[in-house]
């Protein structure tokens, strides 16, 4: 286990000592003693999240863009310099390996960050082509500054034209003097942005931000917070919501790009790509992904039937939890892989994976009160949950 | 003549405006008239100053009803609610005591003073909770009238929750309803310091003092808010209390309701016992089949109506329900943060409620001169700086403080007019209480707006300046706000309806009101 | 001497009335007293060589029906109606505002159905009362103050403080705190009269002839129970055991000094908190105030 390149800054603020691992390093669960805080710093005013723990990769050379359409299922050949793409790749069977971001730099350099370690598979499909695979994992930092300020605190700290910068486009820039990789994406489904600068630089422009951020609210959040916000924007996480299939031992735990709903980013007519050829065969899925939000009045009356006040799930929950057709609990259509009460939206929210020949607007989800399982209807909704106009919109 | 709306309603308060949302929902013709430019009534928000926006009047959010809510999909309309972390009660000595809503945390500030009460703190909450929960089922139902239908099904709904207590539960709840606060937290804590931001609670807006009988209930207030499904305290909401109106009002819209602002009212038409319209400041006409009233009862039948129209019994009743505003209000824009001699720089402690309630005695004290016609000289304030979790308000890196304050009572000694001469030598009351604990802070402040009670009654429409539309005491609670007979929203005048706080279940920024009047209009099948 | 039946521990008003009924219904009973008089707060209270302050004035009424029906004992006619203020030289009571001597009677009736399901299901006793009165008027009352209720009615100020003072000192509260109405409603009629020493004595008088002993300078120590049964402890440590134990003294001193603490889950919180004195002045006459008011008393 490594410390981050923020550790010294993320130490001094953590009250409540509250560390997971993420790749290798040490991340913090949340600063203060309840992560709500932060959640509400993410969706009011601005968050600071630690992104080094992602893998980082530099793809440069007159093939890089040969070598990253041959991995993912989306043509690459159509983003544009300055631009990042969501992209996920498949093995042969087409089923998925991973998720991740690419962003475009120039002609011939693309920065590709992803939460599982990929550069092995890449060096694997890059013989005979002309380009160099870095991994800068470790020289590499990362923060995302995600909240309706962002922008406002990017542009206080120097960077004026931060506000032409469009929904999913990048650009190169400084921060305190530091050469720093912008890219208006993240994963909390608001407006914010995704910063890339060396690693020995990550304490001066962690300090440039929070010192620029204080007067618009900026606080330093980890990933409780983060995680109730990217199931709010119905973002898929790795690990949770669907698996790396080299990992996986059975067909049924693997999913295609289709089975994740996420057929739109196969781009099948094109040159061959990994997994083209099962994907072709694979389009009808059995599976798709969904939303749900879970029935109020119906948790509500469980729990006041326990003389109790309804208790929701605040931090984000991930774990398998079945999905049925019908109160008996006999038919399972279906799982839910993570959930959690959005404050926002007043909602019960949980993200799934169904049988796509099932046709209905809800199904029963199993709901634990007491010790005692029960069922209560889950209305299916097409995420995002949460999607601000600021998140596009052109940024004050 | 056949009228073209089927409901006016008078006064844009949020109360006003959740009954448009529900009437509008329902698909009746809805018109609002509000008197002021902005909606929202005592739940506001104003850029008094460029840049500075204030919840002028009311400021933290708590118990509104998560059903209305939901029902009317208020968070699509841009319902945000912030829970406060912290309460916390600047002392003279070094550290203060801050209340978390992290229990370990809280537990280890209390026993600094007494290892009793911190160990007590938490069974006291629970006890709160599960009594709380009885009193939330009270606020979202109508009162009961009499022995209707729907008071037989309010009862039997009560009871289980009834049954479901304990019996020294049930004993606690009458102790609660006739106990003042301090006698009741006397029985769980030692610690004047704990004590006293504790029972201040139960006097806010009201003329009485923290050893009043009957000031105890209001505690319950506090553990009955419902954030975010969960029962937990308050709240802000973001840019403002105002925002929570606007909600309602964009609600309303969405299902075609037509909202007029600077639109005064100064009549109801009555014919034959029977109100066919209203009459506006300019003197156009509008005539409705129904129509509902936001403002107090004082307002509406006395003002609008007129006592002619009244029988004597409610005219009687309303000449015995009293208003007596207790309460002012100081909003201060700053170009920095308070800092808190026993807790310096800015920490979390400064995101939460500030209580300037150092002890006991200091708030009966404060009310000892509110007795006798005179503000505190050293107030109780409520204050909170809404800008630390919500940058949207302030410029950056500036901010702004609102300062709830009591006691102001609206009858000086020298009478209510006499506000207008005292308003400046309050708000310098207010600053020299907070400079006690936070010195220099006149420093940083760039503007201020002082509310007097009688500011509130001119500006906001609130009779003598009371912010709950009339005292919240028990004698006026129940089936009892406004009075007797008069607590299914409807008046003796046909067709003349009320829906703000001085019905039941009351004031605060709840919506209940305004909710359970326009259901029970919707089961008149208007 | 044999166990007793019962034991009440104080012969105060309360304890001597049950003493009475209790040795009439042919209990053994034993009265056991602290102090070397019976009566406790409203036996007399001797100062100075020749004085005695009488025990205290007003009795709610009803009691004396009460103690009539229930123990044979006839209890002294009210020697006159006193008067609780002076105004213009008029005497006055809160029996001049009718509605609040009703609503304060009907108050008293409702208190006084036990709260059985029996005496519940008899709804003879309380349905009438209940639907009589003004529950409307009872209800808005019961939460006012002393002077927010009497502002309903058309009186002066002087007239206030005359008719609230009697009643709002003797508890921890002021003219205008919440609640004080209800002390005056449960007031708000009452017979007065004189001397509750003759009282203390014709209880004792009944008790004894019933058979009861009564015990003066006999403090008991503590309640306690073994496996032979209840029993008090006196002060030399004997016990004497009893089938039942009646205590009259304050709930505080019951818990504080007669009980096992531990043996008491969730003792009710009782308040005392003391907020009066007595001054007795001793004259050789009385002043020409009193006797020349029309609403003098009788002087015991
Ligand atoms: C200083 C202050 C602080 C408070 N703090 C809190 C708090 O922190 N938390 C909380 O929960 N509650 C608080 N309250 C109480 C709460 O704000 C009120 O109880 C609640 O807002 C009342 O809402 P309403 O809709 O019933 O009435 P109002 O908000 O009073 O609405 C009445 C409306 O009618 C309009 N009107 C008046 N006369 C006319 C006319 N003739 N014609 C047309 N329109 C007219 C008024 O302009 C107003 O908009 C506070 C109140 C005040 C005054
Ligand atoms: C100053 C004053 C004025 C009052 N004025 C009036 C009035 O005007 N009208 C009115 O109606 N009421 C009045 N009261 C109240 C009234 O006197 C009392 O409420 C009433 O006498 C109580 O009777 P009791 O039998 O319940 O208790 P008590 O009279 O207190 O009797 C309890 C007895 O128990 C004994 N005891 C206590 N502990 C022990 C022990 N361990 N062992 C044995 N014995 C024990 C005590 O010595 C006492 O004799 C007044 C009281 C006071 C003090």
């Amino acid at each position: 286990m490594v410390p981050s390149p923020f550790y010294p800054r993320q130490s001094a603020l953590s009250e409540s000592m509250d560390w997971t691992r993420w790749n290798g390093y040490y991340a913090p669960q949340s600063y203060q003693l309840q992560h709500e805080n932060e959640y509400h710093t993410i969706r009011t005013a601005a968050g600071l999240i630690d992104i080094s723990p992602l893998f980082k990769i530099s793809v440069t050379g007159p093939d890089s863009l040969a070598l990253l359409n041959r991995i993912v299922v989306r043509d690459l050949s159509r983003l544009k310099e300055n631009r990042v793409a969501y992209v996920v790749w498949c093995d042969p069977d087409g089923f998925v390996l991973g998720d991740g971001v690419v962003m475009k730099q120039d002609s011939e350099t693309f920065f590709f960050m992803c939460n599982d370690p990929t550069c092995a598979w890449l060096q694997k499909h890059a013989t005979n082509l002309n380009l160099t695979i870095t991994d800068q994992t470790e020289t590499i930092a990362g923060v995302a500054l995600q909240g309706p300020c962002a922008a406002k605190i990017l542009s206080h700290a120097g960077i004026k034209n931060i506000s032409d910068l469009k929904y999913f486009g990048a650009m190169s820039t400084s921060i305190h003097g530091s050469q720093t990789w912008i890219s208006r994406s993240g994963f909390t489904g608001d407006l914010g942005y995704e910063l890339w600068f060396p690693s020995d630089q990550a304490l001066s422009v962690w300090d440039t931000l929070v010192e620029s951020g204080t007067g618009f609210g900026l606080r330093a959040t980890g990933l409780k917070a983060l995680d109730v916000c990217r199931i709010e924007a119905g973002l898929l996480e790795q690990g949770v919501d669907f698996q790396n299939a080299s990992h996986m031992l059975t067909r049924a735990q693997k999913s295609t790009p289709f089975d994740l709903g996420l057929g739109w980013m196969v781009h099948l007519d094109r040159d061959p790509f990994v997994g083209q050829s099962e994907l072709r065969k694979k389009q009808n899925s059995r599976y798709t992904a969904i939303g749900l939000e879970i029935d109020w009045n119906q948790t509500r009356d469980l729990y006041e039937s326990r003389g109790l006040p309804p208790a929701l799930p605040v931090e984000a929950w991930s774990s398998s939890v079945p999905l049925y057709r019908d109160h008996a609990r006999q038919h399972q259509v279906g799982y839910a892989t993570s959930g959690t009460w959005s404050p926002i939206l007043k909602k019960y929210i949980a993200l799934a994976t169904i049988e796509k020949s099932y046709r209905s607007d809800s199904v029963q989800i199993e709901l634990a009160v007491e010790h005692e399982r029960h069922c209560v209807d889950a209305y299916i909704v097409q995420p995002p949950f949460y999607d601000p106009p600021h998140k596009r919109a052109p940024a004050a | 003549m056949s009228s073209s709306w089927d409901a006016v309603i008078i006064g844009g308060g949020h109360n006003g405006l959740v009954c448009a949302a529900y009437l509008a929902r329902a698909g009746h013709k809805v018109l609002v008239l509000e008197r002021r430019e902005v909606m929202g009534g005592a739940a506001v928000s104003e850029e008094v100053f460029p840049g500075f926006t204030f919840s002028v009047a009311s400021y933290v959010i708590s118990l509104f009803r998560p059903r209305i809510i939901r029902e009317l999909e208020l968070a699509k309309y841009g319902y945000q609610v912030i829970p406060m972390d912290c309460a916390f009660q600047p002392l003279h000595d070094q550290r203060g005591l801050a209340r978390w809503s992290d229990a370990d945390r809280t537990y280890s500030e209390i026993s600094r003073y007494s290892r009793h009460d911190a160990e007590n703190y938490h069974d006291f909450k629970r006890t709160l909770t599960r009594l709380g929960r009885i009193a939330a089922q009270v606020i979202s139902r109508p009162a009961p009238t009499g022995f209707s239908l729907q008071d037989l099904r309010t009862h039997t709904e009560m009871l289980p929750l009834i049954r479901d207590l304990e019996p020294h539960e049930l004993q606690q709840l009458v102790r609660l309803l006739t106990l003042s606060a301090v006698d009741f937290l006397d029985e769980w804590f030692e610690s004047d310091i704990l004590k006293a931001p504790l029972s201040a609670s139960g006097i806010i807006g009201t003329f009485q003092g923290v050893r009043s009988p009957g000031t105890a209930y209001v505690l319950l207030h506090h553990y009955m808010g419902e954030l975010d499904g969960a029962f937990r305290s308050w709240g802000f909401a973001r840019g403002g209390t105002g925002s929570v109106s606007l909600a309602c009002a964009k609600a309303a819209q969405a299902h075609g309701a037509v909202i007029r602002t600077e639109a005064e009212v100064t009549q109801v038409r009555v014919r034959n016992n029977r109100a066919t319209g209203i009459v506006l400041a300019g003197g156009e006409e509008i005539s409705a089949r129904r129509i509902i009233s936001n403002l107090d009862p004082r307002r509406t039948l006395h003002g609008l109506v007129g006592a002619v129209h009244l029988p004597e019994d409610t005219v009687n009743a309303l000449a015995h329900f009293t208003y007596r505003g207790s309460s002012g209000k100081v909003n201060l824009a700053l170009d920095g943060l308070p800092d808190f001699t026993c807790r310096p720089g800015i920490g979390d402690h400064l995101r939460g409620d500030i209580a300037i309630a150092p002890s006991v005695d200091y708030l009966e004290q404060a009310f000892d001169e509110a007795k006798y016609g005179a503000f505190s000289s050293r107030p109780f304030i409520n204050a909170v700086i809404p800008s630390l979790t919500d940058p949207s308000i302030a410029p950056p890196g500036k901010h702004v403080i609102s300062c709830f304050v009591q006691y102001a009572p609206y009858d000086l000694a020298e009478g209510h007019e006499a506000w207008s001469l005292q308003r400046e030598a309050f708000g310098q009351t207010v600053l020299d209480t907070l400079e006690e604990f936070a010195p220099k802070l006149r420093d940083h402040i760039e503007h201020m707006q002082i509310l007097t009670p009688l500011d509130l009654e001119r500006d906001f429409g609130l009779t003598e300046g009371n912010i709950f539309h009339g005292e919240l005491s028990l004698n006026q609670l129940l089936f009892q706000r406004p009075a007797w007979g008069m607590a299914g929203y409807r008046t003796p005048i046909r067709n003349l309806w009320m829906c703000g706080s001085g019905t039941h279940p009351g004031g605060g920024v709840m919506g209940a009101s305004g909710e359970l009047a326009a259901k029970a209009l919707l089961r008149e099948r208007i | 001497m044999q166990n007793p039946e019962v034991i009440i521990i104080g012969a105060g008003t309360n304890g001597l009335a049950a003493a009475v009924a209790l040795s009439k219904a042919g209990m053994d009973t034993l009265v056991l007293e602290k102090r070397a008089v019976s009566g406790g707060l409203s036996a007399y209270h001797r100062f100075g060589t020749k004085y005695r302050i009488p025990g205290f004035r007003p009795y709610p009424d009803g009691s004396t029906d009460m103690l009539n029906k229930a123990l044979g004992i006839t209890f002294p006619q009210p020697t006159s109606a006193n008067s609780t203020g002076l105004w213009n030289g008029d005497s006055f009571d809160i029996e001049t505002l009718p509605e609040l001597a009703d609503a304060g009677k009907a108050l008293k009736t409702l208190l006084s159905i036990p709260l059985k399901r029996a005496s519940l299901r008899n709804k003879m006793a309380w349905l009438p009362t209940l639907l009589q009165t003004q529950t409307k008027d009872l209800a808005r009352w019961i939460p006012l103050s002393c002077v927010d209720l009497l502002s309903e009615f058309d009186l002066c100020e002087k007239q206030y403080s005359a008719l609230t003072a009697p009643l709002y000192t003797r508890t921890f509260a002021g003219p205008k705190s919440p609640f004080g109405a209800l002390q005056m409603l449960l007031h708000a009629n009452r017979n007065n009269s004189n001397g509750h020493a003759v009282l203390i004595q014709k209880l004792e008088a009944a008790a004894r002839s019933n058979g009861a002993v009564i015990q003066t300078g006999a403090p008991v120590k503590q309640i306690c129970r073994n496996s032979s049964g209840v029993h008090v402890l006196m002060q030399d440590k004997t016990p004497i055991y009893a089938r039942f134990i009646l205590a009259t003294c304050s709930p505080a001193m019951l818990r504080n000094h007669l009980l096992n603490p531990v043996l008491i889950s969730r003792w009710p919180p009782v308040r005392s908190r003391g907020t009066c004195a007595v001054l007795a002045l001793a004259m050789d006459q009385l002043p020409g105030w009193l006797t020349s008011s029309p609403a003098c008393c009788k002087i015991d």
